[in-house]
C-alpha cells in the first residue's frame, strides 16, 4: 500500500489575513486579560457563613468598630458613637450588599406621621424631581389627614365638603410656594447668625399657632428682641434655603427708635425677614449689637397727645412706650384667646391642650366637659401671664395715664355729675397722691432692670431692703426663681442676668420692703 | 420681646421646634390656669365664665365695681387702639376685664405662676 502524498493547497490570501487579524486581537486580549487578573479584577470574595450582608457581619462582631477619627481610622473595639455606628451601619452596608449584588430594601417615609408642613415640603421636594408617584402619595397622605381632623368625633362644621376643599387648597398652595421659595435645594437645619447670606425656613412652623394663614411660614418669629444667635431648631431636620435679606443701614435718628430693657435706643439699621417683619441692629449701653424684633417703638407715630402731654417727664414717656410695645408684641394673641378660629383649632386638633386628662375610655360628654374646664384654665393662664407681662415692665395694669385728658371719657362712677368745691379738692388730692404713688413705683420698678455685674445685695440696698433681709432670703432663690438667680462658684447666689428681672421675683422682692 | 418669646426664654426650649415650643407654652398657662382656679370659690368662677363667655352686662358691671376708670389706663388704651366696635370683633373691655379680674382675684399670683414656670421647666421632656 503505497502512502500518497498528502495534497497542500495553500490558503486564500484573504484567510491568511484574517488569521492574522485574530491572532493579533486574541495577544492583545491575553495582555489585557493578564493585566487585569495581576490587579485583581476578578477576585471575589466570599463571605464568611452567615455574613452575607455587612449588617450581618457587624451582627457577629458587636464589639468591632472602626471608626473615623479626624483625618484618620482607628479600631477602639467598639463604636465611638451611634452616628459612627451609623455610619458604617448605613452607607456602608449598602455599599457592601451593592457590591455583592443583594438587594435591599430602601425604607420608605411614612408620611402618615410627618407634620402638614412637613408633607408640604415632602411635596414641593417631589414637585421638584418631578417624582409624579411620590407626589401623588404625599398628597394622599395630607388628604387622608385633613378628613381625619374633619371628621373628628366631637368636631362640628357647618360646611365639612367646603372646608376639606379648603384645607387641601391651603395645604397645596403651601407646597406650591415652598417650592418656588426653593427651587433646587434642600439643606440640612443648622444653626445661624444674621446677618448671613442664607437663612433655612422651618417647615415644621406650618403648624405653630402664629400660622394660620397658608404659605406665611417665617424663619424667625418677628415677635423676637433677638440678643441671641437664631435658631433654627434642631429637631427640624428638613428646611429649604432662601435667601435673607440685605442688611441695610440707617442714620440714626431720634423718632426711630427701638425698646431695649425699657430704654430707647436709636435703630442703626436693618435687614427684612422673607415674611417682611424687619429686624433692628441696636447698640445696647455695654456696646453689644443686639437685634430687636417687633417691640419697635416709632415715637414719630404716638399719638401727638401722648408726645406733647408731658415731654420733659422721660419716665411716663418711658411707661408709654413700654406699653405700647408691650401692646404691640402681645395684644393679638390675648384677643385671639376669644377668637373663633383659635378656640376652633384647639377643639379640632388631635392630643391638643384641651385633651389633658381626657382619655378614650370617656364618652364625649365627659370629654366635652373637661375641655371646657381646661379651656377655662387655658384662659386665665393666659390672663395670668399677661398681667404678670405688664408687671415685668414696670406698669400695673390698672395704671392710669397720668395727665391724659379724661374729660371725654364716659362718666363710670356716682353719676350725679356735678362735683362740688369740696369733692374736686378731694378728687385732685387723692389724684395727685395716686400720681405720686406711681410714679414712685415705676422709679422702684426701674431698679429691677440690673445692669451688668450688680449683685443682689445691692440690689436690696438700693430698694431700701435691709440687707438680712437678702442674707435671710437669697438661699431660696435660685430654686424659687431660676431663671432669675443662681448658685455661684463660691457658693454665694448671684444674679444670673443683667436687665429685667422677671415679674414674681419683682413682686416677691418688693414685698420684703 | 413677647410674652411667648420672654416664656421660651426662661423655660429655655429655643432649641425646640416651633410646634413644641406652644405645646409647653400652651401647657404652662394651663397649668398656671388650674393652679390659681384652685382658690376660686364657684361664685367666683362663675362670674369669670360669663366674662369670658362675652356676658356684656356681667363685663360692665365687673368694670364698674372694681376698675371704674378703667378707660384711663394705659393698658387698656392701647388694648382699644384700632378696635372697630363690629359685633364679630373680641372687645377690648373684655380682654381688658379677663386679665383685671385675675389680677383681681389672684393675691398669690406672681409667686403661683414662679412655681408653675419652675416644675413646667423641670419637666419639659414630658410636654414634648
Amino acid at each position: 500500500m503505497s502512502e500518497t502524498e498528502p495534497t497542500f493547497s495553500p490558503r486564500p490570501t484573504d484567510e491568511r489575513d484574517e488569521l492574522a487579524r485574530l491572532e493579533a486581537q486574541l495577544a492583545k486580549k491575553k495582555v489585557e486579560v493578564n493585566g487585569n487578573t495581576e490587579f485583581g479584577k476578578y477576585d471575589t470574595t466570599v463571605p464568611n457563613e452567615g455574613e452575607d450582608t455587612y449588617q450581618t457581619y457587624l451582627d457577629q462582631r458587636p464589639a468591632e468598630g472602626v471608626v473615623r477619627d479626624g483625618e484618620s481610622f482607628r479600631d477602639n473595639g467598639k463604636f465611638a458613637s451611634a452616628d459612627a455606628y451609623a455610619e458604617q451601619n448605613g452607607t456602608a452596608e449598602a455599599h457592601y450588599d451593592e457590591v455583592n449584588g443583594i438587594e435591599t430594601e430602601v425604607p420608605s417615609t411614612n408620611f402618615e406621621d410627618l407634620s402638614f408642613m412637613q408633607l408640604a415640603s415632602e411635596l414641593a421636594k417631589a414637585n421638584e424631581l418631578g417624582d409624579r408617584a411620590g407626589a401623588q402619595e404625599i398628597r394622599a397622605a395630607a388628604e387622608h389627614k385633613i378628613m381625619d381632623q374633619i371628621t373628628r368625633p366631637g368636631y362640628e362644621t357647618a360646611d365639612a365638603e367646603t372646608e376639606y376643599a379648603d384645607e387641601v387648597a391651603r395645604f397645596n398652595a403651601t407646597a406650591d410656594k415652598l417650592s418656588k421659595t426653593a427651587p433646587n435645594e434642600v439643606a440640612e437645619a443648622t444653626t445661624v447668625q444674621p446677618p448671613l447670606e442664607t437663612e433655612s425656613v422651618p417647615t415644621s412652623a406650618y403648624d405653630s399657632e402664629e400660622e394660620e394663614e397658608a404659605g406665611e411660614a417665617t424663619p424667625v418669629s418677628p415677635n423676637v428682641a433677638l440678643d441671641s444667635p437664631i435658631n433654627i431648631p434642631e429637631a427640624n431636620p428638613t428646611s429649604i434655603e432662601v435667601e435673607l435679606p440685605v442688611f441695610t443701614e440707617v442714620t440714626p435718628d431720634a423718632n426711630e427708635q427701638v425698646l431695649l430693657n425699657g430704654k430707647n435706643v436709636a435703630k442703626e439699621g436693618y435687614m427684612t425677614l422673607p415674611d417682611g417683619t424687619k429686624l433692628f441692629r441696636v447698640t445696647n449701653a455695654e456696646g453689644e449689637t443686639l437685634w430687636a424684633g417687633e417691640n419697635v417703638l416709632e415715637v414719630s407715630n404716638l399719638d401727638d397727645a401722648e408726645v406733647q402731654a408731658e415731654p420733659d417727664n422721660a419716665e411716663k414717656e418711658g411707661r408709654f412706650a413700654r406699653v405700647k410695645a408691650w401692646a404691640a408684641a402681645n395684644k393679638e394673641k390675648h384677643f385671639d384667646n376669644f377668637s373663633n378660629k383659635y378656640m376652633a383649632k384647639l377643639f379640632t386638633m388631635y392630643n391638643s391642650v384641651l385633651d389633658y386628662r381626657t382619655n378614650d375610655s370617656m364618652d364625649s360628654g365627659e370629654i366635652d366637659r373637661i375641655r371646657n374646664v381646661n379651656r377655662k384654665a387655658l384662659i386665665i393662664g393666659g390672663a395670668a401671664l399677661g398681667v404678670l407681662g405688664l408687671i415685668g415692665i414696670g406698669v400695673s395694669l390698672t395704671e392710669h395715664a397720668g395727665d391724659t385728658d379724661t374729660s371725654s371719657l364716659p362718666d363710670m362712677g356716682n353719676g350725679d355729675g356735678g362735683a362740688s368745691a369740696e369733692g374736686q379738692a378731694a378728687a385732685d388730692a387723692a389724684a395727685a397722691e395716686a400720681a405720686q404713688h406711681t410714679a414712685e413705683e415705676a422709679a422702684t420698678t426701674q431698679l429691677f432692670d440690673i445692669p451688668r455685674g450688680q449683685g443682689g445685695l445691692e440690689l436690696f440696698r438700693n430698694l431700701g431692703i435691709d440687707p438680712s433681709k437678702w442674707a435671710a432670703n437669697a438661699p431660696n432663690f435660685p430654686s424659687m426663681f431660676p431663671n432669675d438667680f443662681t448658685v455661684m462658684d463660691g457658693g454665694g447666689i448671684g444674679i444670673k442676668h443683667s436687665g429685667w428681672i422677671s415679674p414674681e421675683a419683682q413682686e416677691f422682692i418688693k414685698k420684703l420692703r | 420681646m413677647s410674652e411667648d418669646d420672654q416664656l421660651i426664654a426662661e423655660l429655655e426650649i429655643q432649641h425646640l421646634a416651633p410646634e413644641q415650643q406652644q405645646r409647653v407654652l400652651e401647657n404652662l398657662r394651663l397649668q398656671i390656669g388650674e393652679a390659681l382656679v384652685k382658690d376660686f370659690d364657684d361664685a367666683q368662677l362663675a362670674e369669670y365664665q360669663a366674662i369670658i363667655d362675652d356676658d356684656t352686662e356681667t363685663i360692665n358691671k365687673w368694670l364698674a365695681d372694681n376698675a371704674p376708670d378703667y378707660k384711663a389706663s394705659i393698658a387698656y388704651q392701647q388694648l382699644s387702639e384700632g378696635y372697630d366696635g363690629q359685633p364679630e370683633s373680641v372687645s377690648p373691655d373684655k380682654v381688658y376685664a379677663y386679665m383685671a379680674w385675675v389680677e383681681k382675684n389672684s393675691p398669690g399670683l406672681a409667686e403661683t405662676v414662679a412655681q408653675v414656670k419652675a416644675e413646667v421647666k423641670d419637666n419639659i421632656d414630658s410636654y414634648k
